[in-house]
């Protein structure tokens, strides 16, 4: 049960910081992607670690992000890849596909990223130095 | 039935049945890609770097240096200097092993596949790549030609006409009037235009307050157009007037020796007439005889030609379906390419194609405004998935921190097209 | 006073008596809705354009109530019956008093 409370914290701190005004089903699915980040449930039939990750596919993928992050360069507003924690990663992937974390153009990428997908560049992101 | 050259050699080819020609000497599958912008940049650096050398590419671009269309608008409201849109390609020679040549290439043969330069050098190639963006189609715009742009730029292509037109209004007597004629659709960067118009306002504004901003445009609505339009109320009351197509703005003639512009039989004198004529896919396109009617029409899986499944066009020039003609779509294009043509020349894994797109533009200096869309290949077409707009009435700080984005977003995309 | 109000008005110059001509206008206007907030959370006058109307020789052709729904810049398309040559008037009518007209005449082919 601890993690599964660690999760609900966290969540009830996300509702609070993006003000949401309908949780119901936002919160369902953003527990799903706080608890496979904990490695409690199984996401498509794939425990979601980014060491199972299909390294060439995630490659092939990053290729969409890096029009505008760049690997080794932070810049104001769009974050660097490289130094990604990759459960961070993959739960940030989660929660602008639920759309319980703000931003129209990672909302929109991150919406047709499958959870296969979604491992496959953490996969790619933690080979970079 | 009448046999040429092409035909016969085609037969023959197809008789002895032979295998994907090696390129002289190397014995590495050869790539050449025509154009060095956002397409043919992205598409030249993807293949060289992924390969690890297994490939030899020549990409052929006539400037030493490539100044982006994109961003160009900023130089002109003197918010980015001509230095910061400038790019060289000398990273992709070191760093990738690209052969960059400075050239025009004048002839395609598709049969013999090579590609002839103005220089007289021919390039054999096994798959050829074309991005060569836009040409502007004469007698669009009655009065002007390319004769004219001098006089009247379009810069539409940046770079001197670039410097030229931010020179001319710079030089604008006081009260003046500076004209856009606005082009058809289709046409590169849906937004350009009235970013343009924008950025010419903040000059304005500031520095000949009197001054008077008229677009002719044969278009009833443009992009972003609720945005431009709130925007310019807000930023420069009374100073811009749109005239659409159902006010004439379609019915419109030049004089450039006069410095007149008719708009629906009505004469008026202009300081500076700013004509961005009708488009068509660059020249090179249809010497290779990939297009249909002013656009070349791809495949959507991979950009390949309808015509020619050894050659690939990328960006403003083709004809794709949905996506904008935009450097980003040309670079979200270019990566899918580059993976397909690997995988032809060298058994790499192919990848379903996804592409996307997003155009920033600037209205204000800090209030930035953008749309974007995600896209799929289907049979017909890439196809539009789902999309986002900025919206009429964002508050100052978002609208600042989207300005700033795109200023991270082309830091991240020359970087992706040229480092 | 709103600034930067221009009217644009377009239609034939010239129609056979008894046609029926599309004419089209439109205004450069704000439209502030009054809804919106300033920098400082303030609210913003609202301040629209709150009726169009438009007149053939004194003889009423349309007559539009206007809300602050309508976006910025109202464009309007209509037709009317032109019985013989005459002036078409335009009138607009802003919130902060102004009016602004606009007028065309039309003549008729013998």
């Amino acid at each position: 049960m601890m993690p599964t409370k660690v999760a609900v914290l966290i969540m009830r701190g996300i509702c609070k910081r993006w003000a949401l005004k309908d949780c119901g089903s936002k919160v369902r699915k953003a527990m799903l992607a706080i608890c496979a980040c904990f490695g409690i449930l199984p996401v498509a039939g794939a425990r979601a670690e980014a060491k199972d990750g299909d390294v060439e596919l995630g490659a092939y993928l990053s290729a969409e992000c890096v029009t505008c992050h760049q690997v080794n360069a932070q810049t104001e507003e769009i974050p660097q890849i490289a130094g990604l924690d990759p459960n961070a990663f993959m739960a940030a992937m989660q929660a602008y596909k639920a759309k319980q974390r703000e931003h129209p153009i990672m909302q929109m990428m991150a919406g047709r990223l499958n959870d296969e997908e979604i491992v496959a560049l953490a996969a790619y992101f933690s080979t970079l130095e | 039935m009448t046999w040429n050259r092409r035909k016969f050699l085609g037969a023959a080819t197809g008789a002895l049945s032979a295998p994907a020609v090696l390129a002289e000497g190397s014995g590495k599958p050869r790539v050449v890609v025509v154009g060095g912008g956002a397409g043919g940049g992205t598409v030249a650096r993807y293949i060289a770097k992924d390969s690890d050398g297994a490939i030899d590419v020549t990409l052929i671009e006539p400037s030493q240096v490539y100044f982006s269309c994109f961003f160009s608008n900023l130089y002109i409201g003197g918010l980015k200097s001509i230095d910061e849109i400038g790019h060289t390609y000398g990273a992709l020679a070191a760093n990738y092993g690209i052969n960059v040549i400075h050239d025009w290439a004048v002839a395609v043969d598709r049969v013999d596949k090579n590609v002839t330069l103005a220089g007289g050098q021919v390039l054999p190639y096994d798959k050829l790549i074309l991005s060569p963006g836009i040409d502007f189609i004469e007698g669009s715009v009655p009065g002007w030609d390319l004769s004219v742009q001098t006089k009247m730029p379009h810069a539409y292509e940046a770079g001197s006409q670039s410097q030229l037109l931010r020179a001319q209004i710079e030089n604008m007597p006081e009260g003046g009037v500076y004209a856009m004629v606005a082009p058809p659709n289709p046409y590169r960067c849906p937004p350009g235009p009235y970013e343009r118009i924008s950025m010419v306002a903040h000059v304005l504004k500031a520095t000949n307050p009197t001054a008077k901003i008229v677009i002719a445009d044969p278009k009833p609505k443009f992009s972003k157009m609720a945005l431009f339009e709130d925007g310019w109320a807000t930023h420069y009351p009374g100073l811009i007037d749109w005239i659409g197509e159902d006010f004439g703005g379609g019915d419109v003639s030049v004089d450039p020796d006069q410095m007149m512009l008719t708009i629906d039989g009505e004469e008026m004198a202009v300081d500076v007439c700013n004509v961005i004529p009708a488009m068509k896919a660059g020249r090179i396109a249809e010497l290779a005889g990939v297009t249909d009617g002013r656009w070349a029409p791809v495949n959507s899986a991979d950009m390949s030609s309808k015509t020619d499944p050894d050659v690939y066009v990328l960006g403003d020039a083709c004809q794709q379906g949905d996506m904008p003609k935009s450097g980003f779509s040309a670079n979200s294009q270019a990566k899918v390419c580059a993976n397909a043509v690997r995988g032809s020349l060298t058994g790499s894994r192919i990848f379903p194609p996804r592409y996307a797109n997003t155009c920033w533009s600037l209205i204000a200096v800090n209030d930035g405004v953008k749309v974007g869309a995600t896209y799929e290949a289907t049979e017909e077409k890439i196809a539009r998935v789902d999309g986002f707009v900025s919206q009429v009435g964002e508050d100052a700080n978002l609208r600042k921190t989207t300005y700033e984005e795109s200023e991270n977003w082309y830091a991240a995309i020359t970087a992706d097209m040229f480092h | 006073m709103a600034t930067g109000v221009k009217t644009r008005v377009k239609l034939p110059k010239q129609v056979r008596a008894g046609e029926v001509v599309t004419i089209k206008t439109l205004i450069t206007h704000r439209m502030e809705s009054g809804h919106r907030l300033d920098s400082d959370n303030q609210p913003i006058p609202r301040s629209i354009i709150h009726r169009f109307l438009c007149e053939f020789e004194g003889e009423l052709v349309i007559d539009l109530d206007i809300g602050p729904g309508i976006s910025t810049n109202p464009f309007f398309e209509f037709q009317a019956l032109v019985p013989g040559p005459g002036v078409f008037t335009f009138i607009w009518f802003d919130d902060d008093g102004a009016i602004y007209t606009d007028s065309r005449a039309i003549s008729v082919m013998s």
